[in-house]
């Protein structure tokens, strides 16, 4: 049976968005900045919801510093004295380490950002051979014709599969504790070959491409440096982005980017071992 | 502090040495790959027959010459891979132990127990890939195998400072880009395709007018970063489009936009302080003389830092020594470490 979890990076969204009876959890915290992770205070009431509403709870954590984890060690030492066995989704090794070495009650959950998938949005059309013969004239002026080339049948496997059934991966998950992985809906469709020790979860519809240290919602005057005075614009406003090589639109919000898959083939990634799908009602971050 | 520079020819390797280099890389796209998975996706990053060697009996050579004058040259296979190539990959890097490799730049879990179960005794270097962004990353990997970190060049100064400052126990050494591809996207977390593989089309008659080329990818657009845009502003919550113009507008310019030429020679001075012993020059398909300019330029700026205790100092002449060698001014947007 496939358990449904809703994802939220933002408390007013979680608390403004009717959570129906289908969803068994709430993912919520951020994969994506460092500067979104959630307060102690925030946390707690974000608990206290799921725990009103009999929800299971999951904590989603970014790719940080070492002063990240500062801040996460804080929250994992909170979320220890207030759940039994909590539920982290790591996006860094070293966040991973830290669970291993100081919070052996937290059960790591592999996130999407460590968790390697091919995930640009025109794989599609490279697989599936959907290419367009395309002319145009080079800068020496003659006229060239590009012709479409399929690609070989292990890098269409490549695309899609990865290495979480080599028998070392695997053996190596499961001492650092990782029973579950964290996988995008990808456009070219998800090809997972689970052991049987580990589930895994798939994120609907937003499947994320990349991310960025540089946020594009700083003001002019901050737009060449990292992110340092943050103001969170990325909670206000996102980006629609348009190419004709992309067959999706893009979706830039704060440092990520995103595309939207509305394909959901349910029955196939059961048979795959995904028995968690995660439903992100707005732009994950 | 050492200069780390890529070589794709063998012809490269005396003009690097001469110009001051003291480590080698490069990538191989060996034919035993291609014939299975193309050139399209390759054992390393950097795709392209340009960037990367074709056979083993050209890398042996470039590596004997390179040993020649007691200069190490490590290997590339710094991207993940999925369960049905580790035989393949593995096979791939008893071959490169053969002929003399003296390490690797790697990033995959799998790949690195591997090395570590096979008790292959070379370097192990994690490629910037590997997203080491805090000391409780560079313990996960030296726990791994790891001598090596090559840090993410979206680290901040301050930021390295503090990872490298509590991983000194750790007893690993330390590497940060210095010259070209200064990317917006964090190179690890992202996830756009990255190679355009062209390949001349043979059967048909090629004129001077009319040239024929296969593509995997006819659009021709590689990275997602040199795509263009056209751009969309909404407000997240009621998802109603806003004016680009508007005064809500933040930064509408090319954002992701990829710099070829950035560089951090301003900061060497800091990131000697800081723990930095390797310096790396970036991209392996530059052409020959570029790339020995580029290690010509560091051998300087770092002979500049002997002569020059006050930074101030130093920074200006290697702006000046910059705008010699290079024939421009140095331009602040593609610092690096600004």
């Amino acid at each position: 049976m496939v358990e449904r979890a809703v994802l939220f990076t933002n408390q007013r969204f979680l608390e403004n968005y009717n959570i129906n009876s289908r969803y068994r959890r709430v993912y919520f915290g951020n994969e994506f900045c460092q500067k979104l992770i959630p307060t102690q205070k925030t946390l707690e009431e974000v608990l206290k919801y799921t725990q009103r509403k009999n929800l299971g709870f999951t904590f989603l954590t970014p790719f940080v510093t070492d002063a990240g984890l500062g801040t996460l060690d804080k929250l994992f030492l909170f979320l220890v004295n207030n759940l039994n066995s909590p539920e982290v989704v790591i996006n860094d090794f070293g966040v991973l380490d830290l669970i291993n070495e100081k919070y052996r009650q937290i059960q790591p959950i592999l996130g999407r950002l460590v968790f390697r998938q091919k995930r640009d949005p025109r794989l599609i059309n490279i697989i599936r051979g959907n290419q367009k013969t395309k002319t145009y004239t080079s800068s020496k002026g003659y006229k060239v014709i590009v012709l479409p080339k399929s690609i070989p049948s292990a890098l269409k496997e490549a695309y899609s599969k990865s290495n979480v059934d080599f028998p070392e991966v695997k053996g190596f998950l499961l001492r650092k504790k990782i029973k579950r992985i964290e996988v995008d809906n990808l456009l070219h469709g998800v090809l997972l070959d689970l052991p049987k020790e580990i589930s895994a979860s798939i994120y609907v519809p937003f499947g994320y491409i990349t991310v960025t240290r540089y946020c594009p919602m700083l003001t002019e005057k901050q737009k060449n440096q990292r992110i340092t005075k943050c103001n969170k614009e990325c909670q206000k406003y996102f980006y629609k982005l348009r190419a004709s090589c992309m067959p999706k639109v893009i979706y830039k919000k704060g440092a990520a980017q995103f595309y939207k898959n509305d394909t959901f083939p349910v029955k196939k990634w059961e048979m795959m071992g995904i028995d968690r799908i995660v439903y992100e009602p707005e732009l994950p971050i | 502090m050492k200069i780390l520079s890529p070589f794709s020819k063998k012809e490269e390797i005396l003009p690097l040495i001469q110009a001051g280099v003291d480590e080698l890389y490069c990538g191989i796209i060996p034919p035993l790959w291609f014939k299975k998975y193309s050139a399209l996706e390759i054992l390393s990053r950097r795709g392209g027959f340009e960037s990367n060697f074709s056979s083993f009996e050209d890398l042996k050579e470039a590596i004997q010459i390179a040993h020649s004058k007691k200069t190490p040259v490590f290997i590339t296979l710094n991207v993940p891979y999925i369960t049905a190539q580790y035989s393949l990959v593995m096979n791939i890097i008893n071959k490169l132990c053969r002929i003399g490799a003296d390490g690797f730049i790697v990033i995959d879990i799998g790949l690195l127990l591997l090395l570590k179960k096979y008790n292959i005794k070379k370097q192990i270097h994690i490629g910037t890939l590997g997203n080491v962004f805090n000391s409780r990353t560079v313990n996960f990997y030296k726990k791994l195998g790891a001598n090596r970190i090559v840090l993410p060049r979206d680290l901040k100064l301050s930021e390295m400072e503090n990872l490298i400052k509590k991983s000194l126990s750790l007893h690993v050494e330390f590497e940060a880009f210095i010259l070209n591809t200064l990317c917006r996207n964090v190179d690890g977390l992202c996830n756009f395709f990255h190679n355009v593989l062209l390949e001349p089309k043979n059967s048909l008659n090629s004129s001077d007018n009319l040239h024929f080329i296969y593509s995997y990818d006819t659009s021709l657009k590689g990275t997602g970063c040199e795509i263009n845009f056209s751009r969309t502003f909404f407000d997240a919550a009621t998802k109603r489009k806003l004016s680009l113009n508007s005064k809500n507008s933040y930064d509408t310019r090319d954002e992701i936009k990829k710099y070829s030429d950035a560089c951090g020679a301003c900061q060497i001075p800091k990131l000697k302080e800081i723990g930095i012993q390797y310096l790396k020059v970036v991209e392996r398909g530059r052409s020959s003389e570029e790339k020995v300019s580029f290690v010509r330029f560091l051998k300087r700026a770092l002979n500049l830092l002997e002569d020059n205790t006050r930074e101030e100092g130093y920074r200006n002449r290697v702006k000046e020594l910059y705008k010699d060698i290079f024939k421009e001014d140095c331009a602040a947007v593609t610092c690096y470490y600004a």
